[in-house]
């Protein structure tokens, strides 16, 4: 028996005492690596949605912020639209119908206009284009898939392709309609769209969007813009089927860019080159999502987290009070059998020692069995958080260099908390415990 | 002459009176004994009244206490040259102890009270041994029970068991019969004195029981090599 095999049994010898202690301490680690692992997915949640195959966001003059949160993360309200003559300055001439380069398609790799402001069944409605799913990725630089069905095509004006979320909550499949409304959920009901796919889960934002061909979107009630005074719509009429909206009534909530490297510059350049050109006109706005958020969370959520984590850092340090007051309790019991020993042989040092790998061993036991049940927590809220954040979460998600840290504070934190009876059992006066008469 | 087991010489042990406890203040001398051995193999019975020292005098041969003055040997070895630390290897190797009460540790099992013992010497804990020693005095059935699961009887013979671990050279036994009933008292100190005898080691029974005392080879009253406790007498 060496000196862990008694303080084992030294805490064993007090069952309920030495229980309560480390299940006191078990509590404030759970809520701590909860809170760690929460704060970890928060991130995981902004920086997956800042990586989805395109670097920068045009849209209406406003908060380069609110335009972020709203085109990525699909929270907040769109600032207002831009003219569709904005989107047509990043098209090559091929894809234009005067057959001249954009001012800004040398610089530009790929953009993706989106249209918002309709929603279906509490779900953010994004009416685009077929290059959504097909040039755009889906955060992890993986191109998106498709549970069922494919992606819609561009001549199928009233298709539309769902995320998982909304398919799962929703229960619809390929080839159901859906009937978006404007504005709100109780607004005007606009045409029917059918189901043409349904994506993989992707744990982001884009799991909770309907996505519907922005060429529908724009037939839709209230949503052509009307024509100045005096000017008539243009006249084109297709072979069968709709008449697309004249792009005179067209515009968009936002484009999604992924700035092409000019010859001679790095990407970055280009994109700042881009930006500054973009805010020093009049008509729109470029704000790069990355900076946006990396901005989002430095000013708002590490202050929370920070305040979150003191708080229970102190529910923590409560905890291992438990250890002292348990240890303190005990000090009678404690002296007498510290006396023994010590009339056995024990030095100084194997008492001290005794007691504090004593209050080591149940601050490591309490600390794992609070980091198995942190991360229970977790792994039961992880549906909701799944469902609201668009993020994945289990088990095993993890802060891994904070969690890693938090076994060293807690050996810390019970040295702390039994230095003062350690020293009470190293001072032991071993005549007095042991007198017999004479 | 052999070398042996304790050996006195010229010591001395006083303690402040109470109220005086700053240097310089009124103290009682409660050992000063010019000379005391023990040979090794020996069995002596120790007697003394309440007050006559006995337990300073055991705490100074354990090295529990260290002497204002002379010289306390152990095997050969003087405890007041060493530092504390020392001084308890040499009682976790040299002696055995056995207390009154059988002090026992409550929350470790019979196996276990002996294996705490070896802890603190030398030697590696045998459990092996630590089980032989337990068996050798009719506990191999109960290695696993606590005290509180023992008879009065059993948690001495732990407690003789656990003074035998480290192979001591002598065994100090601080009135071991007094808190038990006469039936087991004979028990008691036949099992010490065969055990020791097997083991070659020497014995030290202090007591205030005649009837203890005289079934001893060697037979000392305090007052008679303890001049304090002669002084106090008279």
């Amino acid at each position: 028996m060496n000196l862990f095999g008694i303080a084992w049994r030294n805490i064993r010898q007090r069952p309920l005492t030495s229980s309560l202690t480390a299940l006191s301490l078990a509590c404030g680690v759970a809520l701590v690596v909860a809170t760690l692992v929460t704060g970890t997915l928060v991130h995981q949640a902004f920086e997956s949605g800042a990586g989805l195959g395109y670097n920068m966001i045009i849209g209406a003059k406003g908060s380069p912020l609110q335009l972020v949160l709203n085109t990525v993360y699909l929270i907040s309200r769109p600032i207002e639209n831009v003219g569709w003559d904005v989107y047509q300055e990043f098209l090559p001439a091929a894809r234009r119908a005067d057959g001249i380069d954009g001012k800004y398609a040398a610089s530009t790799a790929v953009a993706v206009p989106t249209c918002m402001g309709d929603y279906y069944r509490s779900f953010r409605v994004v009416g685009t284009n077929a290059d959504f799913f097909g040039a755009l990725s889906r955060g992890d630089g993986q191109s998106f898939a498709f549970s069922s069905g494919a992606n819609f095509r561009d001549e199928d004006f009233f298709a539309g392709v769902l995320g998982a979320t909304v398919a799962e909550t929703l229960g619809l499949k390929v080839g159901d309609p859906f009937a978006p409304t404007h504005g709100a959920d109780d607004g005007k009901v606009h045409d029917p769209f059918t189901v043409a796919g349904i994506l993989e889960r992707t744990y982001t934002p884009i799991d909770r969007g309907v996505f519907v061909n922005m060429e529908g979107f724009y037939l839709q009630d209230g949503h052509a813009k009307p024509l100045p005074e005096g000017v008539q719509p243009e006249e084109s009429q297709p072979a069968s089927g709709p008449v697309p909206l004249a792009a005179a009534q067209r515009e968009v909530t936002a484009i999604l860019l992924e700035t092409a490297s000019l010859p001679g510059l790095p990407p970055e350049l280009t994109a700042m080159g881009l930006t500054t050109a973009i805010n020093e006109g009049r008509d729109a706005q470029a704000a790069l999502p990355v900076r946006e958020i990396r901005q989002l969370l430095d000013l708002f959520v590490r202050p929370l987290e920070l305040v979150l984590l003191l708080v229970t850092a102190m529910v923590v340090l409560v905890s291992a009070l438990g250890i002292l007051i348990s240890m303190v309790g005990s000090s009678l019991e404690r002296s007498r059998d510290v006396a023994i020993m010590r009339a056995l042989g024990a030095r100084r040092a194997h008492v001290l020692a005794t007691v504090l790998i004593e209050a080591v061993l149940l601050a490591v036991g309490g600390g794992l069995a609070g980091w198995v049940l942190g991360h229970l927590v977790v792994a039961v809220i992880a549906p909701w958080i799944a469902a609201n954040a668009g993020v994945r979460a289990g088990f095993l998600s993890a802060a891994p260099a904070a969690e890693a840290l938090l076994v060293p504070f807690l050996v810390l934190l019970a040295i702390l908390a039994a230095l003062l009876p350690a020293i009470a059992a190293y001072r032991t006066d071993v005549s007095r415990w042991l007198q017999g008469p004479g | 002459m052999p070398t042996p087991v304790i050996l006195l010489e010229n010591v001395r042990k006083s303690f402040p009176l109470p109220g005086s406890d700053r240097p310089g203040g009124e103290r009682t001398v409660v050992l000063d004994i010019p000379g005391f051995r023990v040979d090794a193999g020996e069995q002596l019975a120790l007697e003394g009244q309440s007050g006559s020292g006995k337990s300073t005098l055991l705490n100074v041969i354990s090295g529990i206490t260290r002497p204002d003055s002379g010289r306390v040997e152990i095997d050969g070895i003087d405890l007041a040259r060493l530092d504390e630390a020392r001084r308890d290897r040499v009682r976790a190797d040299t002696l055995g102890m056995v207390f009154q009460s059988f002090n026992l540790l409550p929350g470790f099992t019979a196996l276990e009270n002996v294996l705490v013992a070896m802890a603190f010497g030398s030697a590696r804990p045998d459990r092996a041994r630590a089980e032989a020693l337990l068996t050798a005095v009719d506990l191999g059935h109960r290695l696993h029970h606590r005290p509180a699961e023992l008879s009065t009887g059993q948690q001495q013979r732990v407690a003789v068991a656990r003074a035998l671990a480290n192979q001591p050279r002598v065994v100090l036994a601080d009135e071991p019969t007094a808190s038990i009933d006469a039936a087991h008292q004979q028990q008691v100190i036949d099992l010490l004195r065969t055990t020791c005898t097997a083991h070659n080691v020497a014995l030290v029974v202090v007591t205030h029981a005649a009837e203890v005392s005289e079934q001893f080879p060697r037979r000392l009253r305090l007052e008679d090599f303890n001049r304090a406790a002669a002084a106090h007498r008279h």
